[in-house]
């Protein structure tokens, strides 16, 4: 533990040093995330590549996981700008849910600190599914359950994370951070409606002129 | 001039180049749905071999003692194969049942029943007969539909019992009896269709009494429907219906007496939802039941354990399909099974017959409609003839034609009857031979890693249980296959890493505990 303080201490400004901070924070959450937020042992930038981590995780589950759990992938179908986007996608509307709501409640966090926090949050995933996704290549149904039970690991202690980055970022309680946690889900459900609702207007809207351009240049 | 010689060359060369090569072929390609649901061509797993017509059919008149013809069949409506191989037929629109034997002669025709001293005869349109051959007797019941009754009669028309409509418990009372297709079990209890019943299949007692509706499926309740069902009142309850509206198509009994019937009208939404189903989700595939087997208690038992659940074609509509391009569902009108417990349905919307395995594995696609030899215009009826050969009746032509499986449906179909019969080295082999014939053939693929698997070759056991999508033996190749490289105790080394993590954790975790028993919190959160 002093060793790895040690280390870090001396690296604490440098790239490397925030992302080796990861270590730490999963360990030790509250004061992890405090120390990111008040002491800069994170960065944006170091936030950024662990989301990008994160969607090679995802790439990586999809295209190299086992048969056995990736019964239905053909190997070949794998868009990576699909995986960008739904990654990445989500990521940033939890973001700004996050913001936007904490806003109004209180919160004391920045956009910027929650990306942060948020990026750091989803570091288990990350560490748990890359191997583990090549790992499932050698693994019989005897041990499905392990592979099963390990991602649900990841899950829960990535959601863990994100609610105590949450709390520790907007110095909420406990109660308060799971409500806002709900509401932040809600409020991504809304934008996401809205968004569609959105699209599909302006699409009907564009269809509309265009028929009537058709309309009109086939008259005349 | 020259303009002229040139214009004959030409025309003359045209015919030769153009000039089309003659060769006998199918009146249609097979063909195959593969493991992403793409209809791939295959070859052709039955041949046609002849058509039986009315006209052709010959019988010994009793008077003269010449052959005859029997005249040609009109509208036939169900054909039925006897343990003896004779085929009877149920010649509607002339109101006779014609019996023909193994060497396609007629041995009889039935049109006068003989009942207390009167006279029966069917009215045009009789829809089912069964022949009853248990204990060394041979009866026939026969649906007399639009008499609304079943005739029990013997081999020379004299009549033993008449059905007429049961006191059916739950339905209208005006609603008229129409008998249709049925069959009878051992103990001479009677599973009859009836035409406007749509619930199940009626199950009368041998004496014509009414038992019960059989086989209708139980409505599933949605979430919502089951909210509502426990907000509303039990009258309310017990007036909605318990039983989804089934009218099944047709009935068939195969050796062991389970009945199978078919459907045909299917949900669209539920068969799309059953793509994406795992062949192990059985009660989400039997919700698009186009087939089912039926248990003693009426329990849907089919498996449905292939790639995609027995609904016939997959790809609904197809504009690159053999014309006449037909959209929709398969619409299945008859079932036949052999003893190995492979059924072929036959589908009157593409004029096709679908067989599959007792897993539910698709083997075989053929026929087509089209006027042609080997093809179909109403087919109405299929059944199994001498083993593995295939009849079936065309409405339409009033025709019966015969097919006899190609070297490769003998292949296929031998290995599934190896398999059937525990001779799995047989099986494995002969599946091997079929991949060599249709290397789209996703069945074949297990029974050639089964094969492999055997021999020791796990990697390649492993590959071809991929393109089958069998995930159960895939994970026993696995397991064979990192036996074979780090040992015995893979399992055991694996999980012992782990738990060798997870201890170290948990001590690191108790040193910091006790840290903290000893100093205290060092920060304040």
């Amino acid at each position: 533990m002093a060793k790895i303080a040690a280390y870090s201490y001396a690296h604490r400004n440098t790239l490397k040093g925030q992302l080796l901070f990861v270590f730490h924070l999963i360990f030790h959450p509250f004061d992890g995330f405090w120390d990111l937020k008040h002491e800069h042992r994170g960065s944006r930038k170091a936030a950024t590549i662990l989301i990008g981590l994160l969607v090679v995780n995802s790439i990586i589950k999809t295209q190299f996981t086992g048969y056995l759990y990736n019964p239905y992938y053909d190997g070949i179908s794998l868009n990576i700008f699909n995986e960008f986007a739904t990654t990445v996608g989500t990521f940033l509307l939890w973001c700004i849910a996050n913001w936007s709501l904490t806003t109004l409640m209180d919160g004391e966090g920045s956009l910027g600190d929650i990306y942060v926090a948020s990026a750091y949050a989803m570091a288990p995933t990350v560490i748990i599914g890359i191997p583990l996704a090549f790992l499932s290549n050698i693994m019989p149904n005897e041990l499905a359950d392990v592979y099963m039970l390990l991602n649900s690991v990841a899950v829960i202690w990535s959601g863990g994370l994100m609610l105590a980055g949450t709390m520790v970022v907007h110095q909420y309680t406990m109660t308060r951070t799971v409500l806002t946690a709900i509401l932040i889900v809600v409020a991504m459900a809304v934008m996401v409606f809205l968004g569609l609702l959105f699209f599909n207007l302006i699409s009907q809207l564009v269809g509309f002129v265009i028929s009537v351009y058709w309309e009109i240049a086939l008259r005349y | 001039m020259l303009k002229r010689i040139a214009v004959t060359a030409f025309a003359l060369l045209m015919c030769i180049i153009l000039a089309a090569p003659a060769f006998a072929a199918a009146p249609m390609q097979s063909y195959y749905y593969n493991a992403g649901g793409l209809a791939v061509s295959a070859p052709m797993p039955y041949s046609f071999v002849k058509e039986i017509t009315g006209e052709d059919l010959m019988m010994k008149n009793p008077e003269t003692g010449e052959m005859e013809s029997i005249g040609n069949f009109k509208n036939p409506g169900e054909l039925v194969v006897g343990k003896d191989n004779s085929i009877y037929v149920v010649d509607s629109g002339n109101a006779r049942i014609v019996v023909i034997n193994e060497d396609l002669v007629v041995t009889k025709i039935l049109s006068e029943f003989y009942y207390k001293g009167e006279t029966l005869t069917l009215n045009t349109g009789a829809q089912g007969l069964y022949v009853y051959e248990y204990d060394g007797k041979k009866e026939l019941y026969i649906s007399d539909t639009d008499n609304n009754r079943i005739i029990h009669c013997d081999m020379d028309g004299n009549v033993k019992n008449i059905y007429t409509k049961p006191d059916w418990i739950g339905v209208n009372d005006d609603q008229a009896f129409y008998p249709a297709r049925l069959v009878v079990d051992r103990a001479g209890r009677m599973y009859l269709l009836g035409r406007t019943v749509n619930r199940g299949v009626i199950k009368m007692g041998a004496d014509g009494s009414f038992d019960s509706f059989y086989g209708a499926p139980p409505v599933v309740y949605s979430f919502a429907e089951k909210i509502w069902r426990a907000l509303s009142t039990d009258a309310m309850r017990q007036a909605s219906i318990q039983y989804v509206p089934t009218e099944y198509s047709s009935i068939s009994m195969d050796s062991r007496g389970f009945i199978y019937v078919t459907q045909s009208d299917l949900n669209r939404k539920e068969f799309y939802g059953t793509f994406y189903t795992t062949p192990d989700a059985s009660s989400a595939r039997s919700q698009v039941a186009a087939v089912r087997k039926l248990s003693l208690a009426g329990a849907d038992i089919l498996v449905r354990g292939g790639i995609f659940p027995p609904v016939g074609e997959i790809t609904i509509l197809d504009i690159n399909a053999y014309s006449p391009i037909a959209a929709g569902f398969s619409l299945f009108t008859d079932i036949s099974i052999t003893d190995y417990d492979v059924y072929t349905v036959l589908d009157r919307n593409r004029g096709r017959l679908f067989t599959y395995d007792a897993e539910g594995n698709l083997l075989f696609i053929f026929g087509n409609v089209a006027s042609q030899d080997g093809a179909f215009m109403f087919p109405v009826a299929v059944s199994y003839y001498k083993g593995d050969q295939l009849i079936v009746l065309d409405q339409q032509y009033g025709s019966i034609q015969v097919f006899s499986p190609t070297d490769y449906g003998a292949t296929v179909l031998g290995a599934v009857k190896a398999y059937h019969d525990g001779e799995y080295e047989l099986s494995e082999e002969l599946w091997e031979k079929v991949l060599d014939l249709n290397s789209n053939m996703t069945v074949a693929y297990t029974g050639a890693g089964k094969s492999k698997f055997r021999a020791g070759d796990y990697t390649g056991a492993m590959a071809d249980f991929k393109v089958s999508q069998n995930t159960i033996y895939y994970s026993k190749a696995l397991s064979e296959y990192m036996k074979q490289l780090i040992g015995n105790s893979f399992s055991y080394i694996f999980l012992g890493a782990l738990a060798l993590a997870l201890v170290m954790w948990i001590l690191r975790m108790s040193k910091r505990f006790r840290a903290f028993l000893k100093d205290g919190v060092k920060k304040v959160m």
